[in-house]
């Protein structure tokens, strides 16, 4: 009768050869990491939510005097004077990394609505045929049909619907009524605003030559994680990449430190004669507003 | 209009994808027929040290999939710098770097590199962390222990 012997050590280690006091310490580590990435979470949480809580996803209408104020005691305060001169109303974004994108997409709706004038058609049609082919232009460059169909069908649909409105277009709380339909609603908004994002991608992937020097990230990862990631803020290569896609023009007043305010056009040679659309853009550092005359 | 019926329709799309091009070295499948909830397998990565690991997962989506990220968890144990010890990952794709270009299969071959290639920099268990970085060869003893 042989018995086996048993490994009576006093100083017993684990199977990862620790001793007590070192899995205790272990222990107190994952706890303290623990606490820590769920109070992360929640202070990201929170603040979310009052963000949520204190803004619509678009506001109404300020004028740029009640905006103004807003800025009181801060050193761009006096850009706004300037910015004055030009316009005189703003529509308030909400900052949870779409401003971007819904201030552009609530403006091109906006004049496609209630603009039927001859050249705002042509423009129409010309931007619905380049929509109406994204979808080949998108799978070309790596999406996958499963992905992007249904923001494509989405975008078409709500674009299509732009020419023939059931509702009265010279009727602006009407207007309004609609594109915060559209645009303010949680998840057919996410929609719309996402299938942007995947068509500068696309656009910048077709055309990576040209704007690969301007980014760090290899083309691929920055579309990846920079364009397509539902909460990330425009860059300006996204917008110049929507721009340049979709054959549209923005203009975008920066505030300024020395109280002045800075005009950059995308397209640069853009003018602003009311021939075609022009997107109208209010930047504060970090964030767009939609810019109104 | 997008409502929850998009979420479904895309959930079929992924689930018919994952079933006529079955990508190598995963599976999912749905738990019942709401697609709501899927149960998934990945395995280890051959020539690593999870070669010949089973690990299994839950995901759970919302009527928000795609433009949300789903729910998803180990519910096999896994000793990993990104993984909590109920199973829940800390990883970008799943959190603020979320897009709805990841379907079912991505984010399964997502997770599938992330468990040879851990972010040590957001840790979810602090010894795998720990150990990653200070003392590579008991990491992968304690990896190849857990396959």
């Amino acid at each position: 009768m042989s018995e086996a012997p048993t490994s009576t050590q006093p100083d017993k280690k684990d199977d990862l050869g620790l001793t007590p006091e070192e899995i205790e310490e272990n222990k107190k580590a994952q706890q303290e990491l623990e606490a820590h990435n769920e109070a992360v979470t929640k202070q990201m949480e929170d603040l979310k939510n009052a963000v949520r809580k204190d803004m619509p996803f678009v506001s109404k209408y300020l004028t740029l005097d009640e905006y103004k104020l807003k800025w009181e005691g801060n050193k761009f305060y006096d850009s706004f004077d300037s910015i004055m001169t030009k316009f005189s109303k703003v529509r308030e974004l909400r900052r949870d990394g779409n401003c971007f994108y819904r201030a552009i997409l609530w403006q091109i709706f906006e004049y496609f609505l209630v603009n039927k004038s001859e050249h705002a058609l042509v423009e129409y049609d010309k931007i619905l045929k380049k929509i109406e082919g994204a979808k080949q232009d998108l799978m070309d460059n790596g999406y996958d049909e499963v992905v992007v169909d249904m923001f494509h069908d989405q975008f078409l649909e709500e674009f299509k619907g732009l020419s023939e409105p059931k509702i009265d277009v010279t009727d602006d709380e009407a207007v309004e009524k609609y594109l915060e339909e559209r645009l303010c609603d949680e998840s057919l908004a996410s929609y719309l605003i996402t299938y942007i994002r995947f068509i500068i991608s696309a656009y910048l992937k077709a055309n990576r030559e040209m704007y690969q020097p301007f980014i760090e990230l290899d083309m691929d990862t920055y579309c990846q994680i920079r364009v397509d990631a539902v909460e990330q803020e425009a860059e300006e290569i996204c917008i110049i990449g929507l721009m340049n896609y979709l054959d549209l023009a923005v203009e975008i007043i920066q505030v300024q430190p020395d109280g002045l305010a800075y005009t950059s056009k995308i397209p640069e040679d853009a003018v602003d004669d009311e021939s075609r659309f022009i997107g109208r853009l209010l930047f504060t550092p970090g964030h767009y507003d939609s810019l109104h005359i | 209009m997008a409502s929850s019926s998009t979420a479904l329709r895309r959930l079929m799309r992924d689930l018919k994808k994952i079933e006529d091009e079955p990508p190598v070295g995963l599976s999912a499948t749905p738990v019942d027929e709401s697609l709501m909830q899927w149960e998934a397998v990945i395995l280890g990565p051959e020539e690593t040290a999870w070669e010949g690991g089973i690990f299994k997962l839950y995901m759970e989506f919302s009527e928000d999939y795609p433009n949300k990220a789903p729910k998803v968890k180990f519910t096999t144990k896994v000793f990993h710098p990104n993984v909590y010890s109920d199973g829940s990952i800390c990883i970008d794709i799943l959190k603020h770097q979320w897009s709805p270009i990841y379907d079912v299969a991505a984010i399964l071959t997502s997770l599938q590199s992330l468990l040879c290639d851990p972010n040590p920099s957001s840790p979810a268990n602090s010894l795998a962390a720990r150990l990653f970085v200070e003392n590579p060869k008991e990491y992968k003893r304690r990896v190849v222990k857990c396959v």
